[in-house]
């Protein structure tokens, strides 16, 4: 087990967003957050990711407690995040926005001085590894595409070397071609021993990578299947409240 | 106590708000009757009141403007003061009647003031930038072409705006400042095109995807906004018998001060003529309670900081305590 | 590499700003070539190196003002935290203190007002423009308090040839000058800090999910502002040894237009140190070249003014050719 919430609750005012939610992740393995708009995927990955503070629950990360007050705090657990937004720098360039707070450091009688071309050599690397072509790394990351930008808020998170990585809808304005990109990702983190949470709305990308589905409505975790023991009806089912379930499986 | 404040709170924020400054005001008016026995006089209102009409138009002006959100601010209204009074006294220095020449003041007000709108919102301009330096343009126009000179020739009976009394009240305050805050706070609070202005400072995406003309109920404030300063400017001239170039130095940071202190928000939205008006009224009991006192000028400024620095963290900091208590 | 800002796709090595600091530097030869025709006076190195002096308050407050400005805020209060940090220097002088007590003592005046102010926007959520302004009424709420009308004359000048000695042939200001900048840029443009300036003034909710401190930044440049007009009130008083009531006050609005004019975007995530010291040079030798001329020095604001409207308008239609929303 890699990372579990236990009894989580949220509140926004009134709106209880996050209703007692029991999620856990196995090392390895790809685990799918599906529900309809509105279900509390969103927030439950932003209290994963430290953007959300939770009012009730307990969050474990590898067997030990962890309590996240900030996102730098969910970052320096092992915990690297893609948001739907993206959340890149628009006016600065893909070198930057990939080292956004984690610059590579080379300290001058103390001072800790930026590694440009430290990072340059590692921005080419990554970009190679995920197979994704930006012509100038110098360009600013707003005049890009959507599959370019999408290739380096992942190569950002990739930086990490983290241990678990949650996707917000990353294939959500891609083509044809980088959806496939991003799916053959998800399945290299996989085998590289990583774990990765992926929220999306397109079912059968969900069935091409994930090990495990979480069903979530109305802020409660109603459902946890095995991708290989369920059907696509089976989960839309779910989602819609079509098969009503008792509790958590 | 605190309970039932923060019901009203959660309900209708600019109700509270304006609760908040009722209450605020009567503290003021204690505190200054404590600090001095002239205070709590009959001859003490007609004296406080007239000083509200230039300050409280400005601070109208700029509370419409900051309504309309973009986010919206006229830094220049204190120079459009002062570029009003350096018109008007040069018409009538030119041998042209009183008359005429507070109207063309006022059209040259409202000149100012298209100039501004059209500069944040047809060329897109942040409001911040444009009206500062707009203001440092209209400024140096009224000191440079004058040389810093003021005019004072102006036909007695001018006086009686700015000077005069009815009813012992100060005519500025009756028959000026009274009546168009009536008719602001009307038009905002009940006509189609104040429900407008909200939204443009709520949304103005959505505002415009409904098919309101953003761009030009924005402009028309900041015209708005540029005619009361003129009319600010009028009363000035005709309380000092004088024109000064000068007229209007500082004046903008106040009318922005009475803007955010009555409640309206920064970036637009929610605000109004009734909290404007309390605060002006909060400024100048201050202001006239520790001159009275004999406690210096210094004391005003820094009460005025911190309630202008007060009234909008404590905004924020509600809203924060409510998100993480609830 | 490149040395000033981040470059656009198709142009490898050209900033952004190269282009306004280009305009900028003709602009100033071309009306520096002017003024050497209309007056036999300006182009000689006393009248330089004076208006170098003159200016040494001005250019290291920009290079704060830059700094805060890339990251998205603003701070209208520095001439209030330039003349309380020389009011407390002032004192300490009187007060026997040597210059290498009285120096440490002055800048942590002003790197503390500075932190107030970055405390007021981080943690307390106050907007930069309501905060500072209300900060500047509370500081010359505290000047007032502290000296009266009066002024603190008779200081010593211990610390006067940094700013008017020379080493060399080269003037002790222009090495301080060059120094401040020197370092802003490393701050800026060399360190991890400097590239969370420039996150936070991109979009604020990015950087503040990827993880970067934002509250901490946003403190910490604040408070180089404060440290730098700190800086600017010690040599001030070193250079007129003394301290008099109505100083500093309009050299926020100076830097803040010295600032936009050198490149800077009022919205934060671009700037260029560079263009404003080129911003600051033109302003001051206006200043100087208009009064050499026989014009009014009055006249130095309605150009500035009208120059920082031209600029703003090229930027806004520039924006809006390339479709970016403005």
């Amino acid at each position: 087990m890699v990372f579990r919430m236990t009894g989580i609750v949220k509140r926004f005012g009134g709106l209880i967003a996050l209703d007692h939610v029991d999620f856990s992740v196995e090392p390895g393995e790809v685990m799918a957050l599906v529900g309809d708009n509105g279900a509390g995927k969103s927030t439950l990955i932003k209290t994963m990711s430290g953007a959300h503070v939770p009012d009730e629950g307990m969050m474990e990360m590898e067997g030990k407690q962890v309590h996240f007050r900030s996102p730098q705090d969910a970052w320096s657990s092992g915990i690297a995040t893609i948001y739907q937004e993206l959340a890149l720098a628009g006016k600065m360039n893909v070198v930057d926005n990939i080292f956004l707070g984690r610059e590579i450091r080379k300290p001058v009688l103390g001072i800790p001085f930026v590694d440009f071309a430290a990072m340059r050599k590692r921005t080419n690397e990554l970009l190679r590894q995920l197979d994704v072509h930006i012509p100038n790394i110098d360009s600013w990351v707003e005049s890009m595409s959507g599959g370019q930008r999408q290739g380096v808020a992942i190569a950002r998170a990739l930086n990490m070397d983290a241990r678990l990585i949650i996707m917000d809808e990353p294939t959500a304005a891609l083509a044809v071609a980088e959806v496939k990109k991003v799916l053959d990702f998800i399945k290299r983190l996989r085998s590289s021993g990583k774990s990765v949470v992926l929220i999306s709305h397109n079912i059968q990308d969900v069935f091409e990578v994930s090990d495990r589905i979480s069903v979530m409505r109305h802020g409660r975790c109603i459902a946890v299947r095995e991708t290989k023991k369920t059907t696509p009806q089976e989960i839309i089912g779910l989602i819609t409240g079509a098969y009503e379930v008792p509790a958590a499986a | 106590m605190i309970a039932p404040f923060s019901r009203i709170a959660a309900s209708d924020p600019l109700r509270a708000r304006l609760i908040l400054l009722a209450g605020l005001w009567i503290v003021a008016i204690i505190a200054m009757s404590l600090l001095s026995p002239y205070f709590l006089r009959a001859s003490t209102v007609p004296y406080l009141l007239q000083y509200v009409p230039v300050l409280g138009l400005l601070g109208l002006g700029q509370t419409l403007v900051v309504l309309a959100g973009g986010p919206g601010i006229d830094l220049s209204v204190g120079a459009i003061v002062s570029l009003v009074s350096v018109v008007v006294g040069a018409l009538l220095a030119a041998g042209l009647n009183i008359w005429m020449a507070c109207g063309a003041g006022l059209v040259a007000g409202a000149l100012f003031g298209l100039i501004n709108g059209v500069l944040v919102n047809y060329l897109g301009i942040p409001s911040l930038m444009a009206t500062l330096a707009t203001m440092f343009a209209y400024g140096g126009l009224a000191l440079a072409t004058t040389n810093g000179q003021p005019f004072s020739n102006f036909p007695a009976q001018f006086a009686w705006l700015g000077q005069g009394q009815t009813f012992g009240l100060p005519n500025a305050f009756l028959f000026v400042l009274l009546p168009i805050a009536t008719i602001l706070h009307v038009m905002l609070t009940r006509t189609v095109t104040g429900r407008h202005i909200i939204a443009c400072g709520n949304d103005d995406r959505a505002a415009h995807l409904s098919g309101l003309d953003v761009a030009r109920i924005r402009t028309g404030l900041y015209v708005l906004s540029g005619v009361l300063a003129a009319i600010g400017a009028i009363i000035a001239m005709s309380w000092f018998m004088a024109a000064r170039p000068d007229a209007g130095k500082g004046m903008e940071l106040l009318a922005v001060t009475i803007a955010v202190l009555g409640g309206t928000h920064i970036f637009g939205g929610t605000g109004g003529v009734p909290g404007a008006i309390v605060a002006i009224l909060i400024v100048t009991t201050l202001q006239i309670g520790l001159q009275l006192a004999n406690i210096s000028a210094a004391w005003q400024l820094g009460v005025i900081g911190i309630l202008l620095i007060g009234s909008v963290a404590s905004i924020g900091g509600f809203k924060l305590r409510w998100r993480t208590s609830s | 590499m490149t040395t000033l800002t981040d470059p656009r796709p198709g142009f490898r090595f050209v900033s952004p700003t190269a282009s306004r600091e280009i305009a900028l530097t003709l602009t100033i030869i071309v009306v520096g070539a002017l003024f050497s025709f209309a007056s036999p006076h300006f182009l000689t190195v006393n009248n330089l190196v004076q208006t170098l002096r003159a200016g040494l308050e001005l250019a290291i407050v920009s290079g704060g003002m830059t700094l805060v400005i890339i990251m998205g805020g603003i701070d209208v209060s520095v001439g209030g935290i330039l003349a309380v940090s020389a009011i407390v220097i002032g004192k300490a002088y009187q007060a026997g203190l040597p210059v290498f007590a009285v120096a440490p003592i002055g800048l942590l005046t002003g790197t503390i007002l500075g932190s107030f102010n970055g405390f007021l926007t981080a943690k307390l959520k106050v907007p930069p423009i309501v905060a500072t302004l209300g900060s500047m009424y509370v500081f010359s709420a505290i000047m007032f308090l502290v000296i009266g009308g009066a002024w603190i004359a008779g200081l010593p000048g211990t610390l006067s040839p940094l700013v008017n000695g020379a080493v060399g042939y080269v003037p002790a200001s222009a090495i301080v000058i060059l120094a401040v900048y020197l370092s802003c840029w490393i701050i800026l443009r060399r360190l991890p800090f400097g590239r969370h300036i420039y996150a936070i003034g991109c979009n604020e909710q990015s950087a503040r999910l990827v993880g970067i401190n934002v509250d901490r930044t946003k403190i910490i440049t604040y408070a180089i502002l404060g440290f730098l007009a700190g800086l600017a009130a010690l040599l001030y008083v070193a250079r007129m040894r003394n301290v008099e009531i109505n100083m500093g006050t309009s050299i926020a609005f100076e830097a803040i237009a010295a600032t936009i004019l050198g490149g800077t975007s009022i919205r934060g995530g671009i700037g260029s140190l560079l263009g404003t010291l080129l911003g600051v040079v033109f302003i001051r030798i206006m200043q100087n070249g208009l009064v050499l001329v026989g014009i009014s020095s009055l006249w130095e604001t309605v150009i500035i003014g009208g120059l920082l409207i031209v600029v703003l308008t090229a930027e806004a239609l520039a924006n809006r050719r390339k479709g970016r929303p403005s």
